[in-house]
């Protein structure tokens, strides 16, 4: 029971808690520098937990102490941690950056609540990253793309509140799709842990529902990432945003680890495994 | 397929049914509201396609008792209210975007919406 033990869930639940801190507080100061500290702590615990995945290997956390294939497990192997470290730097470095952009293009009574928005969607992409539970990760999904939809209809411009309608429609089939397949999935292999789903699937390479699982989840993971021909609500979330929002709110690396979560619980998804290198290059 | 198997598995047709129309909603309707229910009812879809795998006839709640012996699978019930909170979240945010919108533009009709952006000239060469 020592603390480098519960770094995995800490890496979540420190921005997490930032986030309705800085609601509470209600002032633009104290909830930047919450949420700032929540992000530089994140970003610590990232280092913290590169180290000890080089030091002793694959770190499986269980949630409540339930073991790995009923309960919801966290999962850092070498790739995750480094994507949390990208993740969770790049948010640590962009916050105090883009403060000035945001006293500029945010009226000022709302800024707290851009600052918690931050923080949750730092929480949902860190979580869709150490998450090894399906269900779980959609979760995460959706907690990062709702604060999505927030960060970038808070821009000044009114087609700022189009783009993000139009964000969410799309996101929201996505992420429907994404349940579809991972619904198929569970009724065929019976578990939701990302790792056991993968060796049970690997007897059941050609049924059906497992394909037609595959193709759901290809097509509402690539509606997310917006790959190419389903990227309409793209370039119009990114060109009416508040300016910073475009460093963080879609970032590629946390939904491309989503993709490649799939693609590694199965050997014969080799389409979602194509579309997560693609966007890994852009 | 044979005409017991399709009435075996008629609960999935309601559910395709559910999906499809929801999704032919989203997609044929401008009205901004008209799609969120739209969506509202593609979500809803899903929650049957979890619900239905996990219901076992004449089985009860997972409860240790000599007296039950057939248990229903409670793990999708589960997942479902969380996929429900998500949902509402969801449907909450489109709605407040609906209304912001509204207050910007006076309309929720996406083609007037695109009218006023693109001014009248455009929109019509679009046509």
């Amino acid at each position: 029971m020592s603390f480098a033990e519960h770094l995995p869930v800490l890496q979540v639940v420190v921005p997490l808690v930032s986030a309705p801190l800085a609601v509470l507080f209600r002032d633009r100061l104290a909830a930047f520098l919450l949420v700032l500290a929540g992000s530089w702590a994140a970003f610590a615990i990232s280092i913290l937990l590169w180290l000890q995945v080089r030091e002793s290997g694959i770190i499986s956390y269980a949630i409540g102490s339930w073991p790995a294939p009923w309960g919801i497990e966290y999962r850092v192997d070498a790739l995750s941690s480094l994507v949390l470290m990208l993740v969770s730097g790049v948010g640590a470095v962009v916050l105090p950056y883009c403060r000035s952009s945001i006293v500029r293009e945010i009226r000022p009574d709302t800024h707290y609540l851009f600052y918690a928005m931050f923080a949750l969607c730092l929480t949902g992409l860190l979580g869709i990253t150490i998450t090894g539970d399906a269900f779980n990760l959609f979760v995460f999904l959706e907690i990062s793309s709702l604060s999505s939809y927030v960060l970038i209809a808070l821009g000044k411009d009114r087609r700022a509140l189009v783009a993000s309608y139009q964000y969410l429609i799309m996101g929201t089939i996505g992420a429907t799709f994404i349940v579809i397949g991972v619904g198929l999935l569970y009724v065929k292999t019976g578990t939701l842990n990302l790792a056991d789903m993968g060796v049970r699937l690997q007897d059941m390479t050609s049924h059906r529902p497992v394909l037609a699982a595959l193709a759901f989840l290809t097509v509402g993971i690539s509606l997310k990432l917006a790959l190419f021909p389903l990227h309409q609500w793209l370039p119009n979330a990114y060109a009416y945003a508040p300016r910073r929002c475009r460093l963080s709110s879609p970032p590629p690396p946390p939904r491309c680890r989503c993709t490649h979560c799939c693609a590694s619980t199965s050997r014969c998804s080799a389409k979602p495994r194509s579309s997560s290198s693609s966007r890994w290059r852009t | 397929m044979s005409f017991s198997s399709f009435f075996s598995h008629y609960d999935y047709w309601v559910m395709l049914f559910l999906a499809m129309a929801g999704l032919y909603v989203v997609i044929a309707r401008g009205n901004l509201i008209k799609k969120l229910v739209g969506l509202a009812t593609l979500q809803t879809s899903v929650y049957l396609l979890y619900l239905v795998p996990g219901k076992l006839v004449g089985g009860t709640a997972p409860i240790v008792h000599t007296a039950f012996t057939l248990y229903s699978n409670p793990l999708p019930h589960v997942l479902i209210l969380t996929a429900i909170v998500v949902g509402v979240a969801t449907l909450a945010l489109g709605l407040a975007l609906a209304v912001r919108i509204r207050e910007e533009y006076g309309t929720i009709e996406e083609d007037e919406i695109l009218h006023i952006e693109l001014g009248p000239a455009k929109n019509e060469s679009a046509r």
